[in-house]
């Protein structure tokens, strides 16, 4: 089972949009996937038509008090399941704070159905909290979507610092693209040439602006559903293709 | 809760399934297709005695797909796109299935013709809650008769099963019956054919109160069958198993024919069991040399190259004769003659066959006891100082037993067969490995000579001399091993055990 996380300190960047595609991608492949929607806004369960609710109590699931196997739904894809979210992770940091060990917590809940699946997808709320050390401790990749913006290393290097200073046995690697790119805008082009040339970890794959992404919301469905041959189904092949490029995990 | 396969009658139409489930739910029709599909499997059926089926598919435009299926619940496990039909084990991208395949060759075991109508259970958010598909196959016969079978799979949603529960109950409100077998059964059934697997092996189904010569007739004729079956395989040399089957079917049925005396009418038994010790002996060294060669497999060594090339010109000329063996008038009138033993039946009473009408039970218990005597005879007077050909008039001897309880084993409780085999089998085990050792040596010192004469690199014959070395050494353990063998095979323990199987003393 692998699992990666759509990951960011800031909300609005493309992480449920993110999630959603890769995971439709994996799914297509063979792989069996899960989605597990993590931010009580629930957007990617809304694009499953799942109700963002955890019968039971999305406290007593993360505090590992319920059984995941019978909350998992199933969507309209083959092999592609979700994990719906729960208004309750509002306070997931403080439930998480209740359990022995805060930041295994979340890879506990995931045991049991590992045999289940190959894939697992983690759609993160914005922050930089006790649940985002839980993501990072229960994911192989943290991959970090980024709009063209000034100071572009800034979140990176806080992220960075902040795993470094959690001195983890097996740190999740960390892998940053491009979203909402405008090469038209020479502002854009000159803020993605600088970050990747001095950071590793930005991958090659970029997202374009566009505004296929905002019929997601409409459609409720995958890109690759409505718009197989739009740039921006192509853009998120392009990226599911370089991240499995670099290895297994 | 995995998806559930109703069988649709021809009285109930499509329209009134789609009626009724629209009466249930939101229904939404997705992407179906029309496809031709071959169902792959070994001559063995490998795969689906693994649980697995394997189709290829080509839709109208001629494009395969190779899916791999849970034979019992119709589930996708893996699907591979693919220019031609897989024809071996390394053909497939599964390593798991490979390794259940091994050295057999895929063959199509079945065809149909497929058209599937996927339809989506909707929810009022419209999400997808259960699936239906509805299935349509034409399974057409060589001889070109043709079978219409209807199916209706609904399969549940992960954390939706009420729905596909609604949609099941409605269905079978219809009277529609869960189909219960799985697909590949329904198409082998719809031509006639049995379960995958069913017609395996010699264990036809016996009643100890019916005729003993009806009961050996039935042997007979299952042996005769996979002779046939097999015979195409042999030919072709598709793979070396089909030598193999072919092979111990002969020998199952010479064994029981020879046995067969008083049962059979004498004058018949004679002349078959004579054909069959012909065709027999013909399979023997084709047989041999497939196993030399497989021997060599994998094996890369340069000095060994030499070795294959010779068996596998050896083995093209053995082919050639078993060939012209298979084309000969012998060969045909063996296959008849075969035939009519199984189907005429000599009547109640003969002079000729005092047994033939007595109950089969009564007369396979005499007959596994007198077999048994025999290897116990044979097998008390061997000692160190005996000859080979003991130990090998042993081995044939324990052949005839198990093949008896083999040919007969559905007159046994399983348990007790099971049990009555155990020692028997590690005998077997032992005199099979002192004789084949044997056996081997002599063959390669016949090699080795006449390699000789070819004037082959030395390191050839050297590999040679190491394996008769190490040939020499097995054989020697195992007659070294064979006292306690023996030993625990004439056991009093073992002797009961025999003896309780066919109520009687030995
Ligand atoms: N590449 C893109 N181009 C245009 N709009 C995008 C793109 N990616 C995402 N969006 C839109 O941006 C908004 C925020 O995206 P979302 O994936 O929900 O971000 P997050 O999960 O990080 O909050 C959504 O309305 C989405 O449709
Ligand atoms: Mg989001």
């Amino acid at each position: 089972m692998r699992v990666i996380a759509a990951y960011s300190i800031k909300g609005g960047v493309g992480k449920t949009t993110t999630a959603v595609n890769l995971a439709y991608l994996s799914a297509v492949e063979g792989a069996r996937t899960l989605v597990w929607d993590l931010d009580p806004q629930g957007a990617a369960s809304y694009m499953f038509r799942v109700k963002p609710r955890v019968k039971g109590g999305g406290r007593r699931l993360v505090r590992g008090r319920l059984d995941v196997d019978s909350l998992i739904r199933g969507t309209d894809f083959d092999r592609l399941d979700l994990l719906p979210a729960d208004l309750s992770y509002r306070h997931m940091d403080l439930h998480l704070d209740t359990t022995k060990r805060p930041t295994r917590q979340l890879a506990r809940v995931l045991a049991p159905v590992r045999d289940q699946y190959d894939t697992v997808v983690l759609d993160c709320p914005p922050s930089l909290s006790l649940v985002s050390e839980s993501v990072f401790e229960a994911a192989a990749r943290v991959l970090v979507p980024m709009v063209p913006a000034p100071l572009p290393a800034r979140t990176l290097d806080q992220l960075q610092a902040f795993l470094k200073a959690r001195e983890m046995r097996r740190p999740p690697k960390v892998m940053a693209f491009f979203t909402m790119v405008d090469r038209r805008r020479k502002l854009h082009r000159e803020i993605i040439t600088e970050l990747a040339g001095t950071r590793p970890e930005v991958l090659a794959a970029e997202v374009p602006a566009s505004t296929t992404f905002e019929q997601m919301g409409m459609r409720q469905a995958p890109v690759e559903i409505f718009a197989p041959r739009s740039s921006a189904a192509a853009a998120y092949r392009k990226l599911w293709d370089e991240i499995r490029d670099q290895g297994e995990f | 809760m995995g998806p559930l396969r109703y069988r649709l009658p021809s009285r109930i139409s499509t329209r009134a399934v789609l009626a009724r489930l629209g009466d249930t739910a939101i229904i939404a029709a997705e992407p179906g297709g029309a496809s031709a599909r071959q169902y792959l499997d070994t001559a063995d059926w490998r795969l689906y005695g693994s649980g697995r089926t394997l189709e290829v598919g080509a839709d109208r435009w001629g494009a395969g797909t190779l899916t791999l299926r849970d034979a019992r619940s119709g589930e996708v496990q893996a699907t591979a796109e693919m220019e031609n039909a897989p024809a071996e084990a390394r053909d497939l991208p599964w390593d798991p299935v490979r390794s259940v395949i091994e050295g057999r060759r895929l063959l199509v075991q079945a065809t149909a013709q497929a058209r599937l109508q996927r339809l989506a259970v909707l929810n009022p958010d419209a999400k997808t809650v259960a699936r239906v598909f509805l299935d349509r196959f034409v399974v057409v016969e060589p001889a070109g008769g043709r079978h219409v079978l209807r199916f209706v799979t609904v399969v549940p949603v992960r954390g939706y099963s009420s729905w596909a529960a609604r949609i099941t109950a409605a269905l079978e409100e219809m009277g529609l019956q869960a189909a219960g077998v799985p697909l590949i059964v329904s198409i082998l059934a719809a031509t006639g054919r049995a379960e995958p697997g069913a017609d395996r092996g010699p264990g036809v189904p016996l009643e100890r109160e019916m005729p003993a010569a009806a009961a050996v007739g039935a042997v007979l004729e299952r042996l005769r069958n996979h002779v046939v079956a097999n015979e195409e395989g042999v030919r072709q040399q598709l793979d070396i198993e089909f030598l193999h089957d072919y092979r111990v079917a002969v020998r199952r049925a010479r064994s029981m024919v020879r046995q067969a005396g008083g049962i059979l009418p004498a004058g018949q038994v004679s002349a078959l069991a004579g054909e069959l010790g012909w065709l027999g002996a013909l399979t023997g060294p084709p047989r041999d040399l497939d196993v030399h060669l497989e021997e060599l497999e994998g094996r890369t060594e340069r000095e060994l190259e030499p070795l294959r090339a010779y068996l596998a010109e050896k083995r093209q000329h053995a082919q050639l004769q078993l060939l012209s063996a298979l084309d000969s008038e012998r060969y045909k009138l063996l296959i008849d003659q075969w035939q009519s033993m199984v189907s005429g039946s000599p009547g109640p009473y003969s002079e000729e066959a005092p047994d033939a009408g007595r109950p089969a039970g009564e007369v396979a218990d005499e007959h596994v006891a007198r077999a048994y005597r025999r290897v116990l005879k044979r097998g008390r007077a061997i000692h160190a100082g005996s000859p080979a050909e003991a130990l090998h008039d042993l081995r044939k001897r324990a052949k005839e037993l198990r093949y008896l309880l083999e040919c007969f084993q559905t007159l046994y409780p399983d348990h007790d067969r099971t049990a009555a085999v155990k020692e028997l089998k590690l005998l077997q085990e032992n005199l099979g490995e002192y004789q084949d050792c044997q056996v081997q040596a002599v063959a390669l010192q016949t090699m080795a000579d006449e390699l000789m004469e070819r004037r082959v690199p030395a390191a050839t014959l050297m590999a040679l001399g190491r394996q008769t070395d190490e040939l020499e050494r097995r054989e020697a353990q195992a007659r070294e091993e064979f006292e306690a063998r023996f030993a625990r095979f004439s056991s009093a323990r073992n002797r009961r055990r025999l003896e309780s199987l066919v109520g009687m003393r030995t």
